[in-house]
Order: structure tokens, then C-alpha cells, then sequence
């Protein structure tokens, strides 16, 4: 425990000296080495806890007006913290450059920072610590005060990192949604805990984890939907992700890498941790009344992943795709997380570990490729100032090696074999399938196959999505001068980039001795009451040493047929021409398929789903003038909040003004109507 | 190294041999039917043999991608052959699971011929790019379904078992659920392989091509690759529908060998009987399809995912039938 407590120092430490050196680049560098010797010493710190058979716990004697300062660390947080780690230690190092980066940009010219274009350096290295610290000690509280509070504090953070030029309306626009969305769910958060601590009377987890085992809550499905919104938001479960696309798409890469990396998998773990508080035995006997829970989850889970999919395919922005996508993985993950609940609860122990094992290696997965695409988009936008697919195009050629790194991290978004993204599709998928043929003879089947379509189609859009993604913009040519004078970005975005890549490829080959991880920390954790060694998982271990094996025989087939066509075409070499057009002389680069055309044929099909809204002007004159026609994809789960929820409280905040009159009569009429009420009340009352 | 995997090795041989004589059965049937004399048997052969002496153009605007898809997915299809079980007779690897793995490279052949086609920058190949990526979008979990759904009905997870080893009781017995997987895969046969009702192999410059105005700058070799691993697509498709539709007695021979040398031994006329028990299906599906191509006009493109949609209902049903 003493390391994670020096890690936390080390955040601390390093967040301080950045606020006291203000400004200059040690304002960033500081920060930047404490985060990186943190995210070392933190990832020791994981592997060690997942080596003790049991949590390890520790408490610090700081007065809190309310809870205390408990820590605990057990697999699961371990298993989260995993990713905090690595990618708060990646985007420190990366920190201090895309800062330089960003205040260049807004000057034009490289090396020179305008006034008002410049970032308060000891501010943004402050914030970047603390968000770090708070996500650390989100994962090892173990008091809910103490978790509140982190939760806050994390919650808050980003508010100051989104925009850190703040000049731009969209960023502010996406900042405020932002801190809206954090704070409705932070409430929900506080109902819940609230409530809890009353019930137990104690904030702590293990006494919660205790009375539910001995007493079992009050209105506990109420508790667990309240836990499912709060987290939910912070998840960014489709219906409640508003706030996603907006921040995600403004923050500048090495803030995204956090946000979009680790942030969104701390709903996960509330969900998981709330559960385990709930019902210590969720996952192995969930009581039959409470089946609901796990309908609810896979519920969410299956509308979060085809939406967000859905809506990512119809993006014209490449930022706004990824963020969208980052909905449909959440979703995949809970939707998993809700089969696993339900296998379980049924008694199919195999199809249990394997969904969740898929879960949280679906999680990892996710952080790695992720923060690749993150970094990518952003090394585009700073070389080219534009994210919108319309305007990019052809940069393939002039920067091969973000290219290369975003290729592969398309490739393993849309769960392409052999990479990351599969291993963890594989293993939902096989869970899946044991859970529909151990429930034999019930009608859970039915469920598991309607899933196992879910997860097919989702996997065969984000097919869709990323190729149109990947291959609009860094293929073809380029459809706009500042796509065709694109450069490489600096030497340490790349080799961020290459980490991440080198991480995803590494992670696929081995995915057997990490599944082996996974399963071993649940069975000590979520899945300790099924006992150990109850089931057989020696096939899945070695169906992982198929896949892995897989991608070395697939190497070797494309080598070979590689060698076939180089013999082939040895004798004078490949010719070079132009794109042949069907016999047009003049292609340009605008006749090119777009992100539009790409994706309207799928829109109009999927049109129940997806609603697009296509406006194309009708030729009524003879001699028609220039027009527009307009596509666009609505994000119409959160425009159905707008309508049914926000444009409501706004429009009676609106109204509620009107009693501010500043007429003195009117005042004293309040005065007067309050005091009629009281006196009224007060003797009916007796 | 044992019998049986010498075995499986000779017949993955024999399917990536046999597999452009496929095409050539297709055509052949077009032709009667038309009336035509039509082209040789052979014709892929030939066509491919001298496509791999020709030299390779290549467009300004392609990158490595394009160079490399061919490769990539000719590599991925014939790994797909080794997980597939030739009739009764165990696939060269097959392990539980494969039957994903048969789904996952779909996905990496497609995946690279879409950037393939985008990487020229051409609308047309964007466009068959487009719809391409919509209809296996589409297929995908219909395959997936399906599948899993042989797999629950086998209670085992390789391919080998699931549509290698079907005992005639047993199939007999559930024998409209199987019909209705095999129309399934029929149904999602036709898109994936660009076959008439939805795409036509014969010309590529109609705006409602996908598969041959995808790889309408690919040349040489490269196409060769392209052609081949399409044939071999083909292939694949013809044995998962023969695999659900012809149960083989041979079966509880195979079953209960061991992996290892030393168990029964089969009998080589057995052998030769499997095969052509296994072939003749495959060659059968393929005068199927020639005849749907010669009877049928080409649908609009809109009314595609109602093909798809119908493969949907098909392996539904087939679910619930197995279910009930």
C-alpha cells in the first residue's frame, strides 16, 4: 500500500510544483516526470496486488467531516487501475509537447506563441495530476464519503483541461455540457450512497458488503438503477451520453487519451463495485427477483453499443466518430457484464467467467486502441487543423507512420482478427454461446442468441464505421490543400503512438496468459463464492492459444502468398499510372467517394434506427441555380432528452424569473401570501 | 506426423484445386440454359495463369495498402479452408471456437479489400467500397447466428463437429431446422459471393456492382489473388451448406477414432466415397446458383437487405425451431 500511497505523492507533489512554477516549460515537465515515475511505480504497485491472494487494505487518520480515509485495493480495482496508470503516465509525457503544439497552432507559425493564444501551463499540469490522483483514488477508495469526494474532484478536473485555450464557443459550449452531465450524475451518486449509509449505518464498503449479506438492503432495485444512471452517465451509456461526443471531440489529444481512455471505464467499475455492495454474490447467485437487474443491464448495453455505433457511422467529424464509438464499446462491455449476471445466476459458471474475463479484457482494449485513434486524430488536426472527413483525404501518403498506427487501431476497433479487439469480441462471443447451451431447456437461450446478434452486427458496423473512417481520410487523394501539406508530428507523438500500437499488437498475441490473469483475479474476487476449480475453462486457454497461434499462421500464409506475387511480378517491375476512371480523363479529387456518400446508403437503410434527415432541393426551373442539398444524422436519443428534459426545467427556469419583478408592492404581496399560507397552515395543522 | 492430418492436409490441397472449377460449372450452366455454347470448364485457370504473368499497374494515389490486400486476403481465405472440415473428415486445425475465427476472416478479407478500393480514390471503387462494407455489415451476424446456432445443436464449438459429424439420425431427426440453416447460408451465399440477385460477376461498370468495381484497379498477379480468393470464398460457402445438408454415415467411423494412429481403420473406398459424397453437394450448389443467375434478373439495390433480411428470418427460425 505504501507505493500506491508515494504514487499519490508523487501526483500530488507533482501537481503543486506545477501550480507554484506558474508558468515556462518546467511548468509542464514537472508534472510530466511525476506522472511518468507515478504510472511506473503504479503499474508495480497493480501487478503486486493482483499477486496477493486477497485485497490488500490501508486507512490514513485524516479527519473527514464524514466516513474516513479507507483504502482498499482489491482484483478489481487492480484490474482498473491497470490502464489509469499506463495512460495518465503516457499523456504526462505527451502533455508537455501537445501544449507547445496547441499554442503554436493558434499562432500559425511554429515556435512562436501569440498573446492569448498561450495555455497557463501551471494550471493545465495542476489539474492533469490531480485528475490522475482523483481517478487512483476512485479506484482504491473504500468509504463512500471518500469516494464521493474523489469522484467530485475527478468529475471536476476535466472541466478545466477540455478547453485549455478556452476561446473557441464549441469547446465552451462542450465544457458547459460537460459539467452538467458530470453533476446530474454526481447527484444521482449522492441519492444513492445517501440512502445507503442510512441503511448500514456506516459509509464503509465492507460493513455495506456485510449488511447486505446479513440484513440485505431496502429497495434495492431502486438502489441499483439510481447506481446504473449515475454511473451510467459517467460511462457514457448511450441514452445518457450527451455530454460524450462534445467533450471528447474538443479535447485536445492528451486529454482525450484520460477521458476517453480510463474516465468512461470508472462508470464501469461503480457498476461493478455497486453490484458486489448490492449483492456480494451477483455473479454467482443472483436471487430470482432480481433477475431484472441483469435484462436491465444487457438492455442498456445493447442499445448503448448499436447507437453509438450507428450514430459513429454517420459522423462527419473524425472525432465525434471516435467518441461515439466509445458508447458502443461501453455498451458491449456492459451488455456482457449483464449476461454474466445472468449466466450465473443460472448456473452456467463457464459462460459466467468467459463474459467477464471478455468484459475487462474488452476494457483494456478499449483504453489501448482508443487512445491510439485519440492520438491519431490528434496528430491529423494538428497538422492539418481540420477533423471533418469531407476535408481530409490522402495522407497516407505524407504521414505513413500515424497512418500505419491508425490503420492498426481501426483494424482492432472493428474487431478484426488477430488483433486486441477480437480476443475480447471472442470471448463475449464464446460466453455467449456456453451461457445459451448450459441454460438448455429455459428460454434463456433466446437471450443469449439475440445478444451474440447484437454483438455480430455491432461488430460487422464497426467494420463500417472505421474502414469509411480510416479510408476517407488517409487514403485516396487529398481533398484539400491543408490535407495534401501534412506532416509528421513530433518525435515523442509518435513514439506515443508506436507504444500504443506495439501495446495493441501485444496484447493480441497475448491474450492467453492475460485471460489466465483475468479469470484468476475474478475467481478470487467477483466469482469467490462458485469456489475454485468448480469449472473447467482448460479449452478456453487453449482455444486463446489457437487465436494467438492464428495470428503467426496467418503472418506466415500472407508472407508466402507475398513471396508468390513478388516472383510473379519480378520480371520488369510494377508499372505506375494514374486511378483509372472508367474512361473519364479528368478525376479529381472531389469526385472521390465521401463520408457522406459512404454511409447514406446504410443510413437509408437502418432509417427506423438512425433517423437521418436528408434535405435535397427539387429542380423545378428550367435554368437551376446553384444548391445545397444537406445530410445529416441527428443524435436523437439526446435531442429526446433536449425535448423532454431540459428544454422543460430551462423553460420553467425561465419562468420562474418572473416572480423577480423588483416591484416593492409585489414583494410585499409574496410576504403577505406567505404569511396567510403559514398562519393557515399552522392552525389547520392544530 | 499421423494419417489423419496428412489426410486434411490432401484435402485442403484439393479444395484450393477444385475451387475455380466452381466458377466454371456456374458459367456452364448459364451458357445451357441461354443456350450458349458457352466458356471452357477451365476458364478461371486459364484466366488466372496468365494474369500471373502479367505485370502489376499500379494507380499514383495507392499506398502499401493496396499492394498488400490482395496478399492479406488471399492469406485469410485459405486459412478459412484449413478451419473447414471436408465432409465428415476433421479440418486441418480445429479447435473449439474456429467457428468464430471462420467469421473473423470474413472480416480481415474485407477489411482489406475496402481500403484496397478507397486507396485509389476513385468514386467507383468508393462506391462499391460503400456497399460492400453495408452488406457484410448486414450478413455478418445472420453468419454469426447461424453458426452459433449449429454449434448449440452440436454442443461443441469446432467446425469440424458441428457440420462434419452429422449422424443421418440425427439429422433426420431435426431435419427443418437444418433446411432452414442450409436456405440461410444459401441466402447470405449469394451476397457475399456477389452472385446475381444482388451483384453481377459479368460486368463491372454498372452502377450497381460491388464486388468487381471494387478490384477494378487491381491488376496482374494482384488480381489473380483477388479472383482466387473469391472462387475460394465460394468454396467455402458451398461446403458449410453441403456440411449441414448431407450427413455421412461415415461419421461414427471418424468420431470415434482417436487423434493419434491406432485407431480404426478406415477403409480407402470409404474415403473416395466421402469425397465424392462431400463434392458432389458442392458442385450441386454451384448448378443452383448458376440456375438462380440464369432465371433470375438482378434486384435494385434498396431491395438487397430484403435478400438479407430473408437470410435473417431463415436462421431465426431455425433457432426457434431448435429452441422449441
Amino acid at each position: 500500500m505504501l507505493i500506491l500511497f508515494a504514487t499519490l505523492v508523487l501526483l500530488l507533489g507533482g501537481a503543486f510544483a506545477s501550480l507554484f512554477l506558474r508558468r515556462g516549460k518546467w511548468a509542464l515537465y514537472v508534472p510530466a516526470c511525476a506522472l511518468a515515475l507515478a504510472a511506473l511505480a503504479g503499474i508495480g504497485f497493480c501487478a503486486y496486488a493482483l499477486l496477493q491472494p486477497s485485497g490488500l487494505q490501508a486507512s490514513l487518520p485524516l479527519p473527514l467531516p464524514l466516513g474516513a480515509c479507507l483504502f482498499s485495493v482489491d482484483h478489481i480495482s487492480a484490474l482498473f487501475l491497470i490502464p489509469v496508470f499506463l495512460l495518465s503516465g503516457l499523456g504526462g509525457v505527451l502533455m508537455p509537447f501537445r501544449v507547445r503544439a496547441l499554442e503554436w497552432a493558434s499562432s500559425g507559425v511554429p515556435g512562436v506563441t501569440v498573446k492569448g493564444g498561450d495555455i497557463q501551463h501551471g494550471r493545465h499540469g495542476f489539474f492533469y495530476c490531480i485528475l490522475s490522483a482523483a481517478m487512483v483514488l476512485v479506484l482504491s477508495a473504500s468509504d463512500a464519503v471518500f469516494f464521493l469526494i474523489a469522484w467530485e474532484i475527478m468529475s471536476l478536473t476535466p472541466f478545466f483541461l477540455i478547453s485549455p485555450q478556452d476561446k473557441d464557443s464549441k469547446e465552451r459550449y462542450a465544457v458547459w455540457i460537460y459539467l452538467v452531465a458530470a453533476h446530474l450524475g454526481a447527484l444521482v451518486l449522492l441519492l444513492l450512497f445517501a440512502d445507503m449509509s442510512v441503511q448500514a449505518d456506516s459509509t464503509s464498503f465492507a460493513v455495506m458488503e456485510s449488511f447486505a449479506r446479513q440484513s440485505g438492503w431496502q429497495g434495492a432495485g431502486l438502489l441499483f438503477v439510481l447506481a446504473l444512471v449515475g454511473f451510467g452517465v459517467k460511462a457514457g451509456l448511450a441514452p445518457l451520453h450527451m455530454w460524450m461526443p462534445e467533450a471528447h471531440a474538443s479535447a485536445p489529444g492528451h486529454v482525450a487519451v484520460l477521458l476517453s481512455g480510463t474516465m468512461l471505464n470508472l462508470g464501469i467499475y461503480g457498476i461493478v463495485r455497486l453490484l458486489t455492495l448490492l449483492a456480494p454474490d451477483a455473479f454467482t447467485a443472483l436471487a430470482p427477483d432480481r433477475f431484472w437487474w441483469s435484462y436491465l443491464l444487457m438492455g442498456i448495453g445493447a442499445f448503448s453499443a448499436v447507437f453509438g455505433i450507428l450514430l459513429a457511422l454517420a459522423q462527419s467529424d473524425m472525432k465525434r466518430t471516435l467518441a461515439y464509438s466509445s458508447a458502443e464499446n461501453m455498451g458491449l462491455i456492459c451488455l456482457a457484464l449483464g449476461a454474466a449476471l445472468l449466466a450465473g445466476a443460472r448456473g452456467a459458471d463457464k459462460a459466467c467467467v468467459l463474459l467477464l474475463a471478455g468484459a475487462v479484457l474488452h476494457m483494456w482494449n478499449h483504453s489501448l486502441f482508443k487512445s491510439l485513434l485519440f492520438l491519431g486524430a490528434n496528430a491529423v488536426k494538428e497538422s492539418t487543423h481540420v477533423t471533418t472527413i469531407r476535408h481530409l483525404g490522402g495522407l497516407q501518403k505524407r504521414i505513413p507512420l500515424t497512418g500505419g498506427c491508425m490503420a492498426l487501431g481501426c483494424a482492432a476497433i472493428a474487431a478484426v482478427p488477430p488483433l486486441n479487439g477480437f480476443m475480447s469480441e471472442l470471448l463475449m462471443y464464446l460466453g455467449l454461446a456456453f451461457g445459451s447451451e448450459a441454460t438448455r431447456g429455459t428460454e434463456n437461450p433466446l437471450i443469449f442468441w439475440g445478444l451474440f446478434f447484437v454483438v455480430g452486427s455491432v461488430a460487422g458496423l464497426a467494420l463500417f464505421a472505421f474502414t469509411r473512417m480510416f479510408g476517407l481520410i488517409f487514403l485516396g487523394t487529398p481533398r484539400s490543400p491543408e490535407s495534401l501539406e501534412a506532416k509528421e508530428p513530433d518525435r515523442v507523438l509518435q513514439s506515443g503512438m508506436l507504444l500504443l500500437a506495439v501495446l495493441c499488437l501485444g496484447v493480441s498475441l497475448a491474450a492467453p496468459w492475460l485471460f489466465s490473469l483475468v479469470e484468476h483475479s475474478l475467481r478470487a474476487t467477483l466469482l469467490s463464492a462458485a469456489g475454485t476449480g468448480t469449472t473447467d475453462l482448460s479449452f478456453a486457454h487453449e482455444l486463446m492459444y489457437w487465436y494467438a497461434l492464428a495470428a503467426l499462421v496467418l503472418l506466415a500464409l500472407f508472407s508466402l502468398a507475398w513471396l508468390v506475387r513478388r516472383s510473379a511480378s519480378w520480371k520488369s517491375g510494377p508499372g505506375e499510372s494514374p486511378t483509372w476512371d472508367c474512361g473519364y480523363r479528368y478525376p479529381s479529387a472531389r469526385m472521390q467517394y465521401s463520408g457522406g456518400s459512404f454511409s447514406l446508403s446504410l443510413a437509408l437503410v437502418l432509417r427506423p434506427l438512425l433517423r437521418p434527415m436528408l434535405r435535397i432541393p427539387a429542380i423545378r426551373d428550367l435554368f437551376p441555380q446553384r444548391q445545397h442539398a444537406v445530410m445529416s444524422s441527428p443524435d436523437w436519443p439526446s435531442a429526446l432528452w433536449e425535448r423532454l428534459l431540459f428544454n422543460p426545467v430551462s423553460a420553467l427556469a425561465e419562468w420562474t424569473k418572473n416572480l423577480q419583478s423588483g416591484l416593492v408592492n409585489v414583494y410585499v404581496l409574496y410576504i403577505f401570501i406567505a404569511l396567510v399560507a403559514a398562519l393557515t397552515w399552522a392552525l389547520g395543522w392544530s | 506426423m499421423s494419417a489423419r492430418i496428412l489426410l486434411s492436409l490432401f484435402f485442403v490441397l484439393l479444395s484450393v484445386l477444385l475451387a475455380p472449377l466452381l466458377n466454371g460449372v456456374i458459367n456452364r450452366v448459364k451458357a445451357i440454359v441461354a443456350g450458349r455454347k458457352g466458356r471452357p470448364l477451365l476458364q478461371l485457370y486459364y484466366d488466372l495463369f496468365k494474369l500471373m504473368h502479367k505485370n502489376p499497374v499500379y494507380s499514383h494515389t495507392s499506398t502499401w495498402f493496396f499492394r498488400a490486400a490482395p496478399a492479406a486476403g488471399l492469406a485469410a481465405t485459405i486459412f478459412a479452408l484449413c478451419i473447414l472440415p471436408f465432409g465428415p473428415f476433421a479440418a486441418l486445425c480445429s479447435f473449439p471456437g474456429d467457428f468464430l475465427l471462420l467469421a473473423g476472416l470474413f472480416a480481415l478479407v474485407r477489411f482489406s479489400l475496402i481500403l484496397a478500393a478507397l486507396d485509389t480514390g476513385s468514386a467507383f471503387e468508393g462506391m462499391g467500397a460503400a456497399r460492400e462494407a453495408m452488406f457484410s455489415a448486414l450478413a455478418e451476424p445472420i453468419l454469426l447466428l447461424s453458426l452459433v446456432v449449429l454449434a448449440y445443436h452440436a454442443g461443441d464449438y469446432s467446425l469440424s463437429n458441428m457440420i462434419g459429424c452429422l449422424h443421418p439420425d440425427l439429422w433426420a431427426a431435426n431435419r427443418p431446422f437444418f433446411v432452414m440453416i442450409a436456405i440461410a447460408f444459401f441466402l447470405l451465399l449469394l451476397p457475399e459471393n456477389c452472385r446475381i440477385p444482388v451483384d453481377d460477376p459479368n460486368t463491372h461498370l454498372e452502377l450497381t456492382m460491388i464486388h468487381e468495381v471494387m478490384i477494378l484497379d487491381h491488376s496482374g498477379p494482384d488480381l489473380a489473388f483477388l479472383e482466387y480468393a473469391a472462387s475460394l470464398k465460394l468454396w467455402i460457402f458451398c461446403m458449410l451448406i453441403s456440411g449441414v445438408l448431407m450427413p455421412s454415415s461415415l461419421t461414427a467411423l471418424l468420431a470415434e477414432s482417436p487423434p493419434v494412429d491406432g485407431g480404426p481403420v478406415i477403409a480407402f473406398g470409404d474415403i473416395v466415397l466421402a469425397t465424392l459424397h462431400t463434392l458432389l453437394p458442392v458442385f450441386g450448389i454451384a448448378v443452383l446458383v448458376g440456375l438462380v443467375e440464369s432465371l433470375m434478373a438482378r434486384l435494385r439495390l434498396e431491395r438487397v437487405p430484403q435478400v438479407l433480411t430473408l437470410a435473417a428470418c431463415f436462421a431465426v427460425f431455425a433457432a426457434l425451431v431448435l429452441w422449441r
